[in-house]
């Protein structure tokens, strides 16, 4: 998706090295252009870890507070907010995947969701974000079986779109490490889709 | 391959506005809390300093981002408000709680992290610190809003020093590097963290002596100089005062804190 489909206004003047400068001075209102920038980029990020549109815009909102209340680390790498961003919403994403799944099962979230959907919503759209949430949740659970590190990277370079380098110095491995793990994570991932279509299509 | 099976919508219009809206007055009401915090802690801070020439501790603002609003006048302890005045005659050696009350106020209106005469010394701490632990400058904490100060700027100082948090990308804890500069090993809070410490080798210029300690994933060094000048140096990987996780750990030696520590660059103000 292009960024001006997810609301980002590139042709801002103000840079993200200049946001991240007057976030770290405690500049509300650079809090709030931010997150005009950038909610959208943090809604699909932490529906990409949660398999879930509502429990991913309570994370969202939940993770620009956590980015004002460590606004003091507040890093353009590369003249980009984005990477940083990631790596707090990504500790949010994570904590809100393990509350949530303390109390419910994925069956049962999903349900909940389905209902949940606001009453007014188009049938269709209803339908396609239900439709969104169980390829997602089946996609999650497949790059779940990856080891820990392997999944992040996949996520954020194949996912996010960061590149090696901005996703080495948001996990802080080199980025041959990335390179690396990336290559090896996309085939495994491979292997397990596969083997999960010939199981359902038996 | 998936890349291009993975969905992505736009927040509904209402969601966007609605969520902004609780996040601006969310970090609107914790400025507010922030700064109403602000200035007690102040207060005390230098009350602490005065008496005795105590070991004055202040955290200011959280997580490293203190208030950078232009100065305020600030009513310590309810004793009203602070106008600019100048500054009285120090009196030094023989300090004590009767500092007249409008010193006391023109001092918190100064944070003393942010006094030229010392903060450009805690940044030049952070610099040397960063040369040698921090090379890409991706894990200490940037701006220095911690001090502990045995002195005033005033009278001169036994110590001074500032604890920075460190940062592992991806990681949600918060690990701690302290450095303290002192006239004397004896006036070494960092000295007085430990109870035994190893006498080491490090042939380094202007040493004359280099000393390790620590205790489970915390690690120590302290460096007298030939000059008397101490510098002691602890990095712990729990920031205990701002966190309760614990960063994986560090990506330097004890010997590279021994180098660190033997940085001629380090001194008082």
């Amino acid at each position: 998706m292009k960024a001006s489909e997810l609301g980002i206004r590139e042709s801002d003047g103000v840079t993200d090295d200049v946001l991240a400068a007057r976030l770290r001075a405690g500049d509300p209102e650079a809090m709030g252009e931010i997150y005009d920038r950038y909610a959208d980029r943090i809604y699909n990020f932490c529906f990409r870890r949660t398999a879930s549109w509502s429990v991913a815009e309570d994370a969202m909102a939940a993770a620009f507070l956590e980015v004002w209340r460590v606004r003091g680390r507040a890093v353009a790498y590369d003249g980009e907010l984005l990477p940083w961003l990631y790596g707090v919403a990504g500790n949010v994403c994570r904590n809100s995947l393990r509350s949530q799944r303390r109390q419910t099962a994925l069956g049962a979230k999903l349900h909940l969701v389905e209902g949940g959907v606001h009453e007014d919503d188009h049938a269709d759209a209803v339908a396609g974000r239900v439709d969104d949430e169980r390829r997602m949740a089946e996609l999650v659970a497949a790059v779940e079986q990856l080891p820990e590190p392997d999944q992040q990277i996949l996520m954020l370079v194949a996912w996010d779109g960061l590149t090696y380098q901005q996703a080495a110095e948001v996990i802080g491995v080199p980025v041959g490490t990335v390179r690396s793990r990336l290559s090896r994570s996309r085939t495994r991932l491979a292997e397990l889709m596969s083997r999960s279509d010939e199981e359902r299509n038996r | 391959m998936m890349d291009q099976q993975i969905p992505e919508r736009r927040l509904s219009d209402e969601a966007r506005a609605r969520r902004r809206t609780e996040l601006m007055e969310a970090i609107t009401a914790d400025d507010t809390r922030t700064r109403r915090w602000l200035a007690p802690v102040a207060a005390a801070a230098v009350v602490a300093g005065l008496v005795g020439g105590g070991y004055a501790v202040t955290r200011l603002g959280d997580n490293g981002a203190p208030d950078q609003r232009p100065e305020r006048s600030l009513d310590v302890a309810g004793s009203g408000t602070a106008t600019p005045s100048t500054q009285p005659t120090p009196v030094c050696g023989d300090i004590t709680a009767e500092e007249p009350e409008q010193s006391m106020r023109d001092r918190a209106a100064t944070p003393l992290w942010r006094d030229p005469a010392v903060a450009p010394s805690l940044q030049s701490y952070r610099d040397i610190l960063v040369r040698h632990l921090d090379p890409r400058d991706a894990h200490l904490e940037r701006r220095v809003t911690n001090i502990q100060a045995g002195g005033s700027p005033e009278c001169g100082f036994d110590s001074l020093g500032t604890k920075l948090g460190w940062n592992v990308a991806g990681e949600d804890g918060l690990g701690m590097v302290q450095v303290e500069v002192s006239t004397s090993r004896r006036d070494s809070q960092v000295g007085m963290t430990f109870d035994v410490w190893d006498g080491v080798h490090s042939g380094l210029p202007g040493v004359e002596r280099a000393e390790v300690a620590g205790d489970g994933d915390r690690m120590a060094v302290l460096v007298t100089r030939s000059d008397g000048l101490a510098v002691g140096i602890l990095a712990d990987p729990l920031f205990g005062n701002n966190a309760v996780t614990p960063v994986s750990g560090f990506e330097f030696t004890i010997h590279d804190l021994v180098a660190t520590a033997a940085d001629p660059e380090f001194a008082l103000p």
